[in-house]
């Protein structure tokens, strides 16, 4: 609407470079500006890097007071521009949706497609009775979900491919975390105060889980890392500061009688077996969260109740 | 009940599944609406897709391809068909790349007033400009709403901010906004869901309305939402939905958990200084630090009105300094 009026020539004719029609430099796609430099944005987030340079300054403003900045070189009130133009919305816009298709009204006969960078999410198996899992890391407190997959350029693309983004899990913390748990029948990690601090990503807790990772042992947990441990099937396991020092990476321990523990009919019991401890736990978990845990994930979870459903 | 008089009760309460609407306790609503963007969108219609179901049961479900537009090598182009025959698929509209940002689109042609949208990106709530209950949820989330499952939140404490007079030239919505940022900051939403009113709301078109709740995510908010009102029939109409129109107003005796009030002839062009949305001053006490970039556009500020009212100012002349729009 705005090139069939012309306005879109407007701009260009003063001098400005117009980009696709997308979020682009909101979420640091392009138009990184120099080292040092003020960037005045009519965007909604201003954090520091967010715009692909670590030591801009980008300053929100509202479309006015943007065009003052880009008239005048520098923050002013608009009122420097003289009289307000009088814009008014439209009585009817231009209407054209042949760019958004519709569902298809044969939908059985379509197939979904997916390269080579794409792969369906595995299944998981219900939690079983006994975990007998190696401890292959042990962390101190906050580890954020950064530490456990990094987000960036190099990681980002691969956010479809489970098997590719699984080899980055504590790249930086533990290089070589990942060949090592693949050759393990099942892992543990032990961790400290508030594990999985940060982005509330889920691949945080899915990535960990396609390597083996059945049960992550804490002194606590970040609330939302906590639930996407839970949705993915790994088992948030409380544990006190002497467990926690005794635990060193390489002990061989197992988990049993969680069937029983996660119905409240009993304790879950825990056994360091290369150190002769072991000790007894009841569980912490809310009456959904068990379900959960019990099917092996929140997919699992809600699989089952849809089936339930149609029956 | 009193929690039944604002608009955010009266949603709530025709979306009610599970629970009560006892503030503090956890509900499960039904989800009338989805939208994803492609950054997350991927791993929502994987979820979706192991879940086993066969079409979507929402209303209505959009894929938006905005994000990852770049395409410098085979994999976001791969993940564009992806993302396309997964929506031919299971009965999902496709906003094919170059339509638009997802949240600008879904409020000029998806969105419906009183109706509850959740979308895999934190800026959902701008449908709220148009009186939908629209919230940011993690993706397990959206593809489990795809899929009926009802969504569970906590049943939020709702805000009231009042608007009264009338904007100054040359002060727009997104001042009302900032102003509020360095009122509240942006941890002062959270747990909140935050109700505009007053009379001023009248001047307000959909479109700033929408400015003014996308960044209520800023806030910390769950959500931000204005009254449907004639305003929001107009605009309907404008974009041939009319018959999507539906009034919503809070009664005279809702009350509150919170209230502020805020009167428009009083603000001045604002500016949040780096690094938070937080940190306004206005433009007057910054006046006369250098620029070197000024990018217009985003989901925030890309309507029609706000683009027509940025090249009316820059016909005829000319700048040496980047703008990017």
């Amino acid at each position: 609407m705005l090139a069939r009026e012309g306005s879109l020539g407007d701009m260009i004719d003063a001098g400005a470079r117009i980009l696709e029609v997308a979020c682009g430099p909101c979420i640091g796609m392009g138009q990184a500006p120099p080292s040092g430099a003020i960037s005045v944005r009519t965007f909604n987030r201003n954090f520091t890097g967010r715009s692909g340079t670590l030591d801009a300054k980008v300053y929100l403003v509202s479309p006015q007071v943007a065009v003052a900045a880009a008239l005048t070189g520098r923050l002013v009130h608009p009122s420097v521009l003289g009289a307000p133009p009088v814009v008014e919305n439209p009585e009817s816009f231009l209407i054209d949706d042949s760019m958004i298709i519709p569902p298809s009204i044969h939908p059985e006969e379509m197939t979904v497609r997916m390269g080579p960078n794409i792969k369906p999410i595995p299944e998981v198996e219900p939690m079983p009775d006994i975990l007998n899992l190696k401890v292959l890391l042990k962390v101190n407190d906050n580890i954020t979900t950064d530490d456990i997959l990094p987000g960036g350029a190099k990681v980002l693309p691969l956010r479809s491919n489970l098997p590719a983004i699984s080899e980055f899990v504590f790249a930086s913390l533990a290089p070589g975390f990942a060949e090592k748990a693949k050759t393990e029948a099942g892992v543990a990690i032990v961790g400290g105060e508030n594990y999985g601090q940060g982005s509330s990503r889920e691949h945080a807790a899915l990535a960990p889980r396609y390597l083996g990772v059945y049960a992550v042992l804490a002194k606590s947990f970040a609330r939302l890392h906590r639930a996407n441990l839970i949705n993915f099937g790994v088992l948030p396991l409380l544990i006190g500061d002497e467990y926690y020092e005794k635990m060193t990476e390489g002990d061989d321990i197992q988990i049993r009688n969680l069937h029983m523990a996660l119905t409240e009919k009993g304790k879950v019991v825990v056994s360091v077996k290369n150190k002769h401890i072991e000790y007894e736990d009841t569980l912490d978990f809310s009456e959904q969260e068990r379900m959960i845990i019990l099917a092996g994930g929140r997919l699992n979870f809600c699989r089952q109740k849809l089936a339930e459903t149609d029956h | 009940m009193a929690y039944r008089d604002h608009i955010v009760g009266q949603i709530l309460c025709e979306h009610l599944i599970d629970g009560e609407l006892i503030p503090g306790t956890e509900i499960g609503i039904q989800i009338d609406q989805t939208l994803t963007q492609d950054a997350t969108g991927t791993l929502v219609y994987l979820e979706f897709m192991s879940l086993g179901v066969d079409q979507v049961q929402t209303k209505c479900s959009v894929s938006y391809i905005d994000h990852n537009m770049l395409q410098t090598g085979f994999e976001n182009a791969d993940d564009h068909l992806f993302l396309q025959s997964a929506a031919a698929r299971y009965g999902v509209h496709f906003s094919r790349p170059g339509n638009g940002i997802c949240h600008q689109v879904h409020l000029e042609r998806f969105g419906v007033p009183g109706q509850t949208l959740l979308g895999s990106d934190s800026h959902t709530p701008s449908a709220g400009g148009l009186g939908v209950l629209a919230m940011g949820a993690g993706g397990m989330d959206v593809s489990l709403a795809m899929a009926s499952i009802p969504f569970y939140m906590t049943v939020p404490k709702v805000m009231l901010v009042r608007l009264i007079g009338k904007l100054p030239p040359w002060v727009g919505a997104k001042d009302v906004i900032l102003n509020l940022l360095k009122r509240l900051t942006v941890k002062g939403g959270v747990g909140k869901i935050i109700e505009y009113g007053g009379p001023a709301i009248k001047d307000l078109s959909i479109p700033d309305r929408a400015t003014i709740t996308n960044m209520g995510a800023e806030l910390g908010a769950w959500s931000s939402l204005f009254p449907s009102d004639e305003v929001t029939r107009q605009f309907l109409d404008a974009q041939k939905r009319g018959t999507d129109w539906v009034p919503i107003h809070a009664r005279e005796e809702a009350q509150y958990d919170d209230l502020i009030e805020i009167d428009l002839s009083q603000l001045e062009p604002l500016v949040a200084c780096p690094p938070s949305p937080d940190a306004v001053r206005s433009v007057q006490e910054l006046s006369g630090i250098r620029v070197n970039q000024v990018v217009i556009g985003s989901c925030t500020n890309s309507s029609y009105r706000d683009l027509k009212l940025v090249s009316e100012l820059l016909r005829g002349k000319k700048y040496t300094l980047t703008l990017a729009l």
